[in-house]
């Protein structure tokens, strides 16, 4: 598989990278990266899905009485403030809640740069949809919202006119208290809701996710390629490493059946026994 | 829409250059792409910017976009009125929409700008 694709091929390809549960400046690390790397056509357009530990995390222009509690009360609770550079005010991201990343050349999918917050609205709406969940849009305020309370939001950066990065999460089963420490978005008492509490019942992410894959496949009208080891390698061969690799390499990869067939010869092990060197 | 007095950087800014300063803007092509601007972030004078890096921000509605410099330099004037009034940068993007004034610091890199004919080129095809 090579990491150059053909123009034809390249401009339609998405490559769906699941990093599991990942730290949030560590994934910003990468979509910088991989931002640069879009940019100079060496990779192809890349969905990136995953989960952060709990982290309220501030756009360009938020407003300090926008986080209710102090920031004493938050180093006790062990969440992170991290400032960033997407537009926005604060919002928090935790596990059960499923963060999208589409790193993507913009005009190849929308004609215009400011389309493209609208079409990941149609994205998460048509996850929503599926659950029979009817996801609204308001009127200046980007994000979804199901029956007046918010359960997606949305905060883009794009450089050079070109390349968009950042993206949205939609809550699926967070702990929606975290929210209650925020003014989310900037706006005061937004009520946030969830798929779970919208439905009264448990929903697996991965069914979650599944559906954001195929609906982004279908809006932006992108090929859609699930990554293996082949891509960490692609990615490793452009020189970007990760720490912890191995925590990582397995939540973010599940199916690994060479595994099972290690343990089954050779006992438990506690190394991958791949040809490849393991990236992240 | 592509004015010829000056010159052009392909990802949508253009510079209008009087002797060693330059003014700097986006195009009109440029704010259309980016619809209804809400703010724009500018460098602070007497900061350093460099040709195609990030100098200023503007954002819509939840989407912040970077845009780069078309020349390296030291800024020496910002456009005060656009704190008040972003939209200038869609009504007039090439006159009261300007953004920074610079005082340019490598003048060979306006020769691989793009001139009015060639920017117009890019944006038609």
């Amino acid at each position: 598989m090579s990491v150059v694709l053909d123009s034809e091929k390249k401009d339609r390809c998405c490559c769906v990278l699941d990093m599991g549960l990942f730290d949030y400046a560590e994934a910003y690390k990468l979509q910088i990266k991989l931002t640069r790397l879009r940019l100079s056509h060496q990779i192809s357009d890349i969905l990136i899905l995953l989960e952060h530990p709990s982290v309220f995390t501030i756009g360009r222009h938020h407003r300090e009485e926008n986080i209710l509690v102090s920031h004493q009360l938050l180093r006790r609770k062990g969440v992170k403030v991290c400032p960033t550079d997407r537009g926005g005010d604060v919002t928090y991201h935790g596990p059960g809640q499923v963060v999208c990343y589409p790193i993507i050349e913009v005009r190849n999918h929308c004609r215009r740069l400011t389309d493209y917050v609208n079409k990941l609205e149609e994205v998460i709406i048509s996850v929503l949809k599926d659950f029979e969940i009817k996801g609204e849009r308001k009127v200046g305020q980007p994000g979804v919202w199901a029956e007046e309370e918010k359960i997606a939001s949305i905060g883009v950066a794009v450089k050079d006119f070109r390349v968009a990065y950042h993206g949205f999460s939609l809550n699926v089963n967070p702990d929606i208290s975290y929210f209650e420490m925020i003014n989310p978005c900037g706006i005061k008492n937004l009520r946030i809701t969830s798929l779970a509490r919208a439905l009264g019942r448990n929903i697996k992410m991965r069914d979650v996710k599944e559906k954001i894959i195929n609906y982004f496949a279908e809006i932006f009208g992108a090929k859609m390629r699930k990554t293996g080891p082949n891509l960490a390698c692609e990615v490793n061969h452009l020189s970007l490493r990760l720490p912890n690799y191995r925590d990582r390499y397995f939540k973010g990869f599940r199916a690994l059946p060479f595994l099972t067939i290690a343990k089954k010869r050779w006992g438990p092990v506690d190394r991958p026994v791949l040809p490849l060197k393991p990236i992240f | 829409m592509y004015p010829e007095d000056l010159k052009y950087l392909n990802t949508h800014q253009w510079i209008k250059v009087e002797g060693a300063i330059g003014k700097v803007g986006i195009t009109w092509y440029g704010q259309e792409q980016l619809g209804e601007i809400l703010l724009v972030e500018l460098p602070k004078v007497g900061e350093e910017i460099t040709h195609k890096k990030t100098f200023a921000t503007v954002e819509s509605s939840k989407t912040a976009f970077e845009v780069p410099s078309p020349v390296s330099g030291k800024v020496i004037e910002i456009n005060t009125q656009l704190e008040e009034d972003p939209s200038l940068v869609n009504k007039d993007p090439y006159g009261n929409g300007w953004m920074t004034k610079v005082e340019i610091s490598h003048p060979q890199e306006i020769d691989s700008l793009l001139n009015a004919e060639e920017y117009k080129k890019l944006v038609e095809e």
